[in-house]
């Protein structure tokens, strides 16, 4: 074994020396793709670099390099009390074959991971030969290797080496007409010397499409694994087990009945057991066995009527279950949703879509310490558009929406905090097109935002409160010449915040309201085909008053809280050399104050280099 | 109307017993009807509308110190990540490269509905207290659409098993990146996690040991 291992330390170097080889030589197979960006948000640096070399086969040999380096610089102040942060990500791969027969293939590869943060690094390889060989239709894939990975902290370092085997069978048998059957089965077994790995999974699926428009699909998987892992301080850890197990299986299927109508079943089952075994530490919960199941259906019924109206419904259930063997986590959920849609083409220029939906989201606690919070949350939902054309230069769209979810705790602990939380919402926009280098867009939008408790609405409650928000927006484009667009935004914008009083009905009590104006302007300009300039600037108002009472008058009064002024400019260029290579540059400044605050500056840089070779 | 085929009709007639199968062994949720409820004993709970993004971190500083959790899960956006770089390494370093993987809003839910059950369940055995602060000087920003807040944390975790009780603090700094939506409000997207002292114990530590 140990013979065999060094064989395989010394393959590690081979794919590199080919892949270089190959680049230096194979002009008339080589082509590659060149990435590099640099980005600069405030005090975060982030530099991006990407090689991929994929050629393409025309003989029998084949290989690919690909490489990536991410390093980001967050400099001090934000996120730390004495120095700048380096974080860097890097990988190389490596791989090349080459077919000896029609059926067999046979290659190297080589893989190398570095994640280093600080002077905590972690570095991590894997290298082997691969075999790739077709048997009666059985594709069987195999990798024999080794894996290496070093792991080092500032109180010490670790290292973990050993055998890597992988195999892959996938089989496609064809079992009926117009459908594909597919039977795989996958494992892996990393033989590290302390934190050994083992995962396999076996997978079916059955796809089949029927000439009527009627289809059936089936997936089955299952998965087991067993790796060790360390807990506690790298130096002296100890090493625990976890076992797991998968189950997944997935069935979609949609059919014509008679009358016309389509009907689809879809179910959804998933199984997680997790179990674990070795020295107990100072773990906060401990790592516990434990079960997560989940499964759920949906019908869907569908039918069209009149050749334009089309009308569907669904029922939706969900089963959730979270097991740890009688503990306070213990929780099964239950949910099922009813709902409906509409979609209509009343005449030529106006069409009509709505859809609703009422369901009831169930929770159930195991343990009987944790029953307390058990709850059902009832949500209702409905949505619709709306479209009318005038003309073919005018329209209008209409959208709008309500939302309610009622809380319903089953405990007097936590009742307290049964709620309505209910949010209405519309918004027209009207769209005027007269030409085509020209468009005037106009938008409002108007919500509210209701929430109220269930025993507090005879009392004068903090808690029942109402939020508001509408606002006008204003979009002109225009293209003044061929190589000339611009475009202006004005955005007014208006929020206010307060209490729910109810009296007979509910009374509003403002709190605080804000008002806010922007305006954009932005200009393209394309001197020539490959260059493209967009300069713009943004200016943005906002004001916000706080709303009280006088105290001895309880006169209604208002008093400016924050006043708040943003400039914001920006430029950036993108030149394409050809269609292969690129090259963009932006940057931006935003100057902000306001009177709680002082002015404050950001800048923000992007430079990006593409080149395909 | 269209002829049925043999394959249609058996088809149909499969997927039908399927669902009446499936439908009595797991049987079925009714979507209108919810429990009863009894009047409240005492009052907990605090929520206001995420009508500004400081107002989703103070939901979720009071969410996660009442142990509520759907208060903490509103607080989440749908396509909610979350990041601990530093701790992402160590756990490499342990083999545990999985322990920060894929930890999106429905791990992020389970793994905090964990904590919360487990300290409500042993409040006599473990118990925390988290406090959030503005960091210095202050980095908020916000725009229309996108606000990121940065908030600097102390998070006092109680042993209260060993006698005497001990303490440990975890501290770092965390940014919330978060999004408006129509329905949603302001909710977060993005949570990074960075400990105050490179190796120390810090928040994404605490929550990783009840990810299982």
């Amino acid at each position: 074994m140990d013979v065999i291992y060094r064989f395989l330390q010394m393959l590690k170097c081979l794919p590199g020396i080919l892949a270089l080889f190959l680049i230096l030589f194979s002009k008339d197979v080589f082509c590659a793709q060149l990435r590099l960006d640099f980005s600069q948000d405030n005090r975060t640096y982030v530099w991006n670099t990407r090689l991929d070399c994929r050629p393409e086969i025309k003989r029998r040999l084949s290989w690919g390099f690909s490489s990536s380096i991410n390093s980001m610089l967050t400099k001090r102040s934000v996120f730390s009390n004495n120095q700048d942060r380096w974080q860097e990500n890097g990988r190389i791969d490596l791989s090349m074959s080459y077919a000896l027969t029609g059926r067999l293939r046979i290659g190297a590869l080589f893989s190398q991971k570095v994640s280093s943060l600080e002077k905590r690094k972690v570095t991590s390889s894997e290298y082997g030969i691969t075999s790739e060989y077709d048997i009666s239709g059985v594709r069987v894939l195999q990798t024999i290797g080794g894996k290496y990975i070093d792991r080092r902290l500032n109180q010490g370092k670790r290292k973990d080496a050993g055998f890597n085997h992988r195999l892959e069978l996938s089989h496609s048998p064809h079992i009926l007409p117009q459908s594909v059957t597919t039977l795989s089965f996958s494992q892996t077994n990393s033989r590290l010397s302390n934190i050994p790995l083992v995962e396999r999974d076996l997978s079916l699926s059955f796809v089949k499409s029927f000439a009527t428009g009627d289809s059936l699909s089936v997936f089955y998987q299952e998965g087991w694994s067993r790796k060790n892992f360390y807990q506690g301080d790298l130096v002296e850890a100890l090493v625990s087990t976890q076992r797991s197990s998968r189950r997944v299986i997935n069935l979609r299927s949609s059919a014509w009945i008679p009358s016309d109508i389509r009907v689809g079943f879809d179910f959804d089952l998933t199984s997680n057991d997790y179990k674990y075994s070795g020295e107990p530490t100072s773990y906060v919960p401990g790592l516990r066995d434990n079960r997560f199941s989940s499964q759920n259906f949906r019908l869907r019924i569908e039918r069209k009527f009149l050749g334009r109206l089309i009308l569907g419904s669904f029922y939706k259930y969900t089963q959730r279950e979270e097991d740890y063997a009688d503990d306070p986590r213990d929780q099964k959920v239950k949910s099922g949703d009813l709902g409906g849609n509409l979609s209509v083409g009343i005449r030529q220029s106006d069409s009509l879509y709505l859809t609703a939906s009422v369901g009831v989201t169930s929770f159930y606690a195991q343990d009987v310490s944790s029953r307390f919070d058990d709850r059902d949350i009832l949500t209702l939902i409905a949505w619709g558009k709306y479209l009318h054309v005038f003309n073919p230069i005018f329209s209008l769209r209409m959208e709008g929406g309500f939302r309610n979810f009622h809380r319903i705790y089953v405990s007097s602990r936590r009742s307290a905090n049964n709620s309505q939380n209910q949010t209405y919402v519309l918004s027209p926009t009207l769209i005027w097109r007269p030409h085509q280098s020209f468009s005037l867009e106009q938008n409002y939008n108007i919500q509210a935002n209701y929430i109220y408790y269930d025993y507090e609405k005879s009392i004068e409650s903090t808690r029942n409160r109402l939020f508001r928000r509408a606002s006008s927006g204003t979009r002109m484009t225009c293209r003044i010449f061929p190589r000339v667009s611009l475009a202006f935004v004005y955005t007014y914008g208006y929020e206010d915040y307060g209490q729910l009083v109810w009296k007979d009905q509910w009374v509003r009590k403002p709190s605080w309201e804000r008002r806010t104006h922007t305006f954009n302007f932005s200009i393209q300009y394309q001197p020539t085909p490959s260059l493209v300039f967009s300069p713009e600037y943004t200016y943005q108002r906002r004001k916000t008053w706080d709303h009280f009472a006088e105290p001895l008058t309880f006169e209604k009064r208002r008093a400016l809280r924050d006043k708040f002024d943003r400039n914001l400019i920006s430029l950036s260029c993108k030149y394409s050399i050809d269609d292969r290579n690129h090259i963009s540059l932006s940057g931006a400044r935003r100057v902000q104050e306001s009177t709680v605050s002082p002015e404050e500056t950001y800048d923000y840089a992007t430079v990006s280099v593409s080149r395909i070779f | 109307m269209k002829p049925i085929s043999p394959v249609r009709l058996g088809l149909t007639a499969l997927l039908s017993l399927l669902l009446m199968a499936y439908c009595c062994v797991a049987g079925c949720k009714n979507p209108f009807k919810t429990r009863n409820s009894p009047p409240p004993e005492s009052r907990e709970g605090t929520w206001e509308t995420p009508a500004l993004p400081e107002i989703v971190i103070e939901n979720l500083l009071k969410a996660y110190n009442e142990k509520i959790i759907d208060n903490f899960a509103e607080c989440l956006s749908d396509s909610f990540r979350f990041s601990a770089p530093e701790d992402s390494i160590d756990a490499a370093n342990l083999g545990l490269p999985w322990l920060f993987e894929s930890w999106d809003r429905d791990v992020e839910i389970r793994v905090t509905d964990n904590i919360f059950k487990t300290v409500r369940g042993s409040s006599d055995s473990l118990d925390y207290d988290l406090y959030l602060y503005l960091t210095s000087p202050n980095q908020d920003e916000e725009n229309d659409t996108l606000a990121v807040s940065y908030r600097d944390y102390e998070l006092f975790i109680y042993d209260l098993k060993v006698s005497p009780p001990e303490t440990t603090l975890a501290k770092g700094t965390v940014a919330f990146n978060m999004r408006r939506t129509s329905l949603n409000w302001w909710s977060i997207y993005f949570w990074n996690d960075i400990p105050a002292t490179a190796g120390e114990d810090d928040w994404a530590d605490f929550k990783a040991k009840f990810r299982q």
